[in-house]
């Protein structure tokens, strides 16, 4: 169970960020302005993170959808893909995409309605 | 030429970097620790029984970086050791005596923030610490206030890693009880006090470290090739990366066996990951 949240302060507000905080409420809440200041920094240890993860609450500004590199989209001539969320809750032996950051806490951006 | 001091040898578990005498006494007490040469810039003590070692920093986050980095440099502090950073903080409320992990450091002067170690919340409550450089006496803000975190915080982190780095502090004021009353003795009752719960932080921490040295560790059989095969920089660590990856398929397997035809470092990294290929396709998703 996730014991810690981080949420940076222009979400603290937001619809999605308090019903997170709702159902996760023996968790502890602190503030952060921005969720690069902790998530992927260096001399991070991303097998011991992975034992506890913490969960980052934020807001995305900039690059919603992207176009997926070639050779990943699905049989279409354009395809797209957009992450409201880095990392995963599970922890796959053969999953490569566990090494693309070197922090296992989760960030969910939770500005959904940015996407649209 | 310089004579460098003679370096104890024993194999350090955790380091406590504390900034008062005070403060560090009952932790020297607890832990047995031996004052280790004299005429050093700060009072080191250790224990080679129990992988302990202890630096007495002095006041202010320079002077907290500094001591770090000299037990480093002193004990010659490998990269899977644990770091604690434990004294005393002003709070904006009661009750004194409690202890608190600083989960989110914040340095008011660099408008800096540090997110330091593992989160022990089934040992004790979390909080968020400034790190000023005069004593607190306005408590405005609901955080803990010391002044150390942030250099030791700075420091550490490049020693290990972020995760095996602790700061622990106990509330000595608050507005009722300002800092101008907290006596030497009170520093070290409060640190007494709460020696239950720093001796169970101690084992999560040195548990910690285990894990991560033996993460960590490079089997003899490996530096056989480096004496034996010319490796660039860029090779040695491609072959560390690749052995890494390797013995972790392979636990039981023997280097010998699968480096028994190479001739150069970069023949070796390739079987090296080879075999790891071939075996990819056997992994189940179970």
């Amino acid at each position: 169970m996730i014991d810690s949240i981080f949420i940076e302060q222009d979400v603290l507000d937001h619809p999605v960020s308090q019903k997170v905080i709702n159902r996760l409420k023996n968790a502890d809440v602190f503030e952060i302005e921005r969720y690069q200041e902790m998530f992927n920094r260096r001399h991070q240890n991303f097998r011991i993170q992975k034992q506890k993860p913490a969960l980052i609450l934020a807001k995305k500004y900039d690059n919603f959808v992207l176009p997926a590199p070639s050779g990943f989209g699905i049989d279409a001539q354009k395809n797209y893909y957009f992450s409201h969320m880095y990392n995963c809750i599970y922890d796959c032996r053969y999953c490569f995409l566990q090494g693309m950051y070197s922090s296992a806490n989760y960030v969910l951006f939770v500005n959904y309605e940015d996407f649209f | 030429m310089i004579e460098l001091p003679t370096r104890p040898s024993f194999d350090v578990k955790v380091c406590w970097v504390i900034a008062l005498e005070p403060e560090a006494r009952p932790i020297i007490d607890e832990l047995d620790l031996r004052r280790y040469a004299q005429d050093l810039n700060f009072p080191v003590y250790f224990n080679p029984e129990n992988g302990h070692a202890l630096v007495i920093s002095g006041i202010g986050p320079a002077k907290a970086a500094a001591a770090a980095t000299c037990l480093k440099m002193l004990l010659n502090v490998e990269s899977y050791v644990g770091w604690i950073n434990l004294g005393i903080a002003g709070f904006y409320s009661q009750p004194i005596g409690k202890l608190y992990q600083a989960v989110k450091v914040y340095d008011t002067a660099g408008k800096k923030s540090y997110f330091p170690g593992v989160r022990l919340s089934k040992i004790l409550k979390c909080q968020t610490l400034h790190t000023v450089f005069q004593p607190e006496t306005a408590y405005l803000e609901t955080v803990l206030f010391d002044m150390e975190a942030s250099g030791f915080c700075e420091m550490a982190p490049t020693f290990s890693c972020n995760e095996l780095v602790f700061v622990l502090k106990i509330v000595s004021d608050t507005p009722d009880h300002p800092v101008r009353l907290v006596s030497k003795e009170t520093i070290s009752q409060l640190i007494y006090q709460n020696m239950e719960k720093l001796k169970e932080i101690i084992l999560v921490v040195e548990k910690l470290a285990k894990e991560e040295k033996k993460r960590l560790f490079i089997s003899e059989e490996v530096f056989r090739y480096f004496d034996t095969f010319h490796f660039t920089q860029s090779n040695r660590h491609r072959f560390l990366q690749a052995y890494r990856k390797w013995k972790s398929a392979f636990p039981s397997r023997k280097l010998t066996s699968t480096l028994a035809d190479g001739n150069s470092a970069s023949e070796l990294i390739s079987s090296l990951e080879n075999e790891l290929l071939i075996e990819s396709k056997n992994w189940k998703l179970s």
